[in-house]
């Protein structure tokens, strides 16, 4: 039972009990021994008198025989010599047999025992046989009468004859109880230095074995703290421990200082701690959190998904006072100590990596999700007109980089750069749409709004270079998916080129109704960009509820890349603009006695003295020109007065010269008003002339006439000068 | 040993009794704090699966009001993890443990399966 209540401690009680046992023992034999000492003093001293009293018997006996003629001196000498006799005689029976005697030195009664040692009972027998014939020879003296002479003599004979004997006899005693006294003294002596020394050992075989013990567990405890630290210098995350008042432990894994940069981890408060890297909403969040890891109802499996700490993100800040963004990972796990007191360990691990890694993951599925998109939309595309759109793009975004570039220096030409801007960009998204590049240009679409948005900001107040920043980031955008075209072209390499054969064409331009002068496949050798606007109408068309065909002449006449691709831009804007204002629906046309299938032709002619003709014309509605009249005063451009007696041919250069639009909803492919006005940018550009004929609910024409001397190298167009638009009604 | 479901997704409330109908010799259900806290008082559940984000009262106050009227009462949070924080003030107001939304029916059996370990080793 001890040794299980004690445990560890047993030796040390053992030990402690030796040691009382020892020192009790000694104490217990002085007790006893110091009893015994003083008895014996009591007994020398009585000897001592006895020997005293041997004396003043021989003399009161004396004293009697000499002075008997005087009565009262005889009489007391008489009760002196009793008085000596009786004590004498009760002393030598107490000797004897034991028992009470009147101490000489304190004059009270003490008691003793029986001398018992044979030495002792020897020198009594002889002093007792002495004793009997004193008191033959005093008894006859112990009446209450006088007594005579003759009564006195002999026993003060007998006293005075053995009065020496008995003297040496108790003197004999008196030494006996000395060497009696001394012996006992010795063996106390002896006892005590025994029990000293038995208890000192003790006390040095406790002293000893509890330092060797503290010296092993010193030991052990070193071991323990150096395997730790090694532990915990090699872990390869950080550890630390937790306790109940959200105290971090002293010890904790060097990996800890490598996470959070810092020294400072040993023993603080974990909210401190974690207030230097976390929000105070994560912190406060983390601390609740990890105090339930010390309510006794909680199910610790069962609460690691709420855990706020798991993939946090952490702003550490570094040496140089420059932070950094580190995302930690921290698990808790509850242990029980020996003492049955809980504390959690806590690990850190640093997933940054990992998670930039995940990120990056997701970026490269976008990019390939994005490069499939592509795919899908690139392999219907001839390579020379990818090549020629790639080009026409890059020139464009260059011209629009440089503009934003001129944002920087503050001007007051901020409402000029936005409409260049707005024109550029709306030329870019005209090619991509023609293409079917629908993530181009919804690129570009999502860039117009942003340019609509700072246009109405600088409407309520003056612009600066930084109104232009989300420009920058979205032109950024722009460059890159123009750059992950290139690279997919390149990837794919000649398969572009065989994707679609002649034959395949073919197919495509009969399901398309194709109406044209020209050979198809000469056509579509030759300028198969122009060919996919057949199926740009269709497709557009379809999106805004009507029937229109389009149809292609002259061409296959020689014009230079410039050109062709100036021309073709200007056909995208005109062909937007007839699907977005100018066609009607199938319905509007029924009852106009039109036929269903709305008409969109464009062409190209030439003569022999390289004078251009580029057509453009549909069987629509015609111009709109009280929506343009309301919309210029709306935009405030013109009072309605002004604006009543505007001419329609100044009211259509209006509509090309600001950006007007007659179509309330703005979609990817019209409503901003800006394709009119970029056709006139262009048409001036070229240098050449513009002519619009527009008979209401009849048809519209745009006619584009220019010079062009095609076996000229470097020659583009020729020196026409340039009219103001031309409106033949 | 009784079941109290409380959710106010009647899908979610029938995947959870599919799944543990057979553990459980009665299961009943609320569709928010207020019916949780009237049939926790008439049919003392042993076990209770709550949500947090309920209309009238939530989970978090039903589960405050059902371990003041029965604190021995085993709870588990269902619950989206769109609050943190409120997910850890439901544990400590008495909740035992939390699963997450959405759960496979294997999750939700071992996480019950817990649930009901500290409640037959009372």
């Amino acid at each position: 039972m001890f040794g299980s209540l004690f445990g560890k401690y047993r030796f040390l009680v053992i030990s402690i009990a030796l040691f009382l046992i020892f020192d009790l023992g000694v104490l217990v034999l002085n007790f006893y021994t110091s009893g015994k000492i003083a008895e014996q003093t009591e007994l020398i001293n009585s000897a001592a008198r006895q020997r005293t009293l041997t004396q003043q018997m021989s003399k009161a006996t004396l004293y009697i025989k000499s002075q008997k003629l005087q009565l009262w001196v005889y009489q007391s000498g008489l009760d002196e010599l009793r008085d000596h006799y009786q004590t004498f005689g009760a002393n030598l029976e107490a000797f004897n047999r034991g028992g009470t005697i009147v101490s000489p030195s304190t004059s009270l009664p003490i008691s003793i025992s029986a001398v018992s040692d044979p030495e002792g009972v020897a020198i009594l027998s002889r002093a007792n046989s002495l004793w009997s014939e004193f008191e033959t020879a005093i008894d006859p003296l112990m009446v209450d009468t006088l007594v005579s002479d003759d009564e006195i003599r002999p026993a003060s004979s007998f006293i005075a004859a053995n009065n020496l004997k008995m003297f040496a006899l108790m003197d004999e005693l008196t030494e006996f109880f000395k060497a009696t006294s001394e012996r006992q003294t010795n063996f106390l002596r002896a006892a005590q230095v025994v029990g000293i020394t038995l208890a000192t050992i003790n006390f040095f075989i406790i002293l000893f074995h509890f330092l060797g013990q503290l010296r092993v567990r010193d030991q052990e405890i070193q071991l323990k703290q150096h395997e730790s630290d090694q532990i915990l210098s090699t872990i390869n995350e950080g550890v630390f421990l937790l306790d109940q008042d959200m105290m971090m432990s002293g010890q904790h894994s060097k990996q800890l200082q490598k996470i959070f940069l810092t020294r400072k981890v040993s023993g603080r408060k974990f909210e401190r701690f974690l207030t230097r890297y976390f929000p105070q909403k994560t912190v406060s969040t983390a601390l609740d959190f990890a105090k339930l890891y010390f309510r006794d109802h909680i199910d610790t499996a069962l609460i690691e998904d709420v855990n706020p700490l798991k993939r946090v993100e952490a702003i550490i800040t570094k040496k140089d006072g420059e932070s950094e963004t580190k995302y930690l990972d921290f698990s808790f796990a509850l242990l029980n100590q020996d003492d049955s007191r809980h504390v959690v360990l806590v690990t850190v691990r640093d997933v940054t990596s990992q998670i930039r890694l995940e990120v990056q993951d997701r970026l490269n599925a976008d990019e390939l999700e994005q490069q499939m998109m592509l795919l899908t939309q690139i392999l219907p595309i001839h390579q020379s007109d990818l090549a020629a759109f790639i080009e026409d793009s890059r020139a464009g975004l260059d011209r629009i980089n440089l503009l934003l570039k001129g944002t920087k220096q503050a001007n007051d030409d901020y409402e000029i750069t936005l409409t260049r801007i707005a024109r550029e960009t709306h030329k870019l998204k005209g090619n991509a749409s023609v293409l079917n590049f629908e993530m181009i240009a919804q690129g570009h679409h999502k860039f117009e709004n942003t340019l609509e948005e700072i246009s109405r900001q600088s409407k309520r107040r003056a612009l600066t270079g930084r109104d232009f920043l989300p420009l920058t980031m979205q032109l950024k955008q722009s460059f890159a998916s123009l750059d992950l075209i290139n690279d997919v072209r390149d990837k794919l390499g000649d398969y572009v080129n065989t994707s679609l054969n002649q034959g395949e064409w073919a197919a495509q331009a009969n399901s398309l109704e194709l109406s044209t002068n020209e050979s198809f496949n000469e056509i579509a050798q030759q300028n198969p960009k122009w060919f996919e606007l057949l199926a740009y109408t269709q497709k557009l068309a379809a999106q805004k509820g009507i029937a229109a065909r389009l149809n292609l002449r002259g061409l296959n006449v020689p014009l230079n890349a410039h050109l062709s691709s100036e021309l073709y831009s200007i056909a995208v804007q005109l062909l937007h603009n007839s699907l977005a204002h100018g066609l009607e629906s199938e319905r509007e046309r029924l009852e106009l006695k039109k036929p269903s299938l709305g008409e969109i032709s464009v062409s190209i002619s030439h003569d022999k003295q390289g004078n251009y003709r580029f057509l453009f014309e549909d069987d629509g509605r015609g111009f709109n020109y009280e929506r343009i009249r309301a919309e210029l005063i709306e935009r405030g451009v013109l009072d309605a007065s002004e604006a009543k007696i505007l001419g329609n041919t100044a009211l259509v250069r209006y509509a090309f010269k600001d950006a007007i639009s007659t179509q309330d909803n703005v979609d990817q492919t019209a409503g901003r008003g800006i394709g009119l006005a970029l056709v006139w940018q262009q048409v001036k550009a070229l240098n050449a002339k513009l002519k619009i004929r527009s008979v209401s609910n009849e048809f519209t024409q745009f006619i584009i006439d220019f010079s062009f001397t095609p076996n000229k190298a470097g020659s583009k167009i020729s020196d026409v000068p340039s009219e103001a638009v031309r409106l033949v009604s | 040993m009784k079941l109290m479901i409380v959710d106010d997704s009647l899908i979610i409330r029938n995947k959870i009794n599919r799944t543990l109908l057979s553990r459980f010799s009665k299961v009943c259900r609320a569709e928010n704090g207020q019916q949780a806290i009237d049939m926790a008082k008439l049919e003392h559940p042993n076990v209770v699966t709550m949500d947090l984000t309920m209309p009238e009262v939530d989970g978090v106050e039903a589960i405050e009001r059902i371990m003041a009227i029965a604190p021995d009462t085993h709870i588990l949070v269902i619950s989206a993890l769109a609050d943190k924080a409120t997910a850890i003030k439901a544990l400590s107001l008495g909740a035992n443990g939390f699963l997450c939304k959405p759960f496979t029916q294997s999750q939700l059996s071992s996480a019950i399966e817990r649930i009901i370990d500290i409640e037959l080793s009372k």
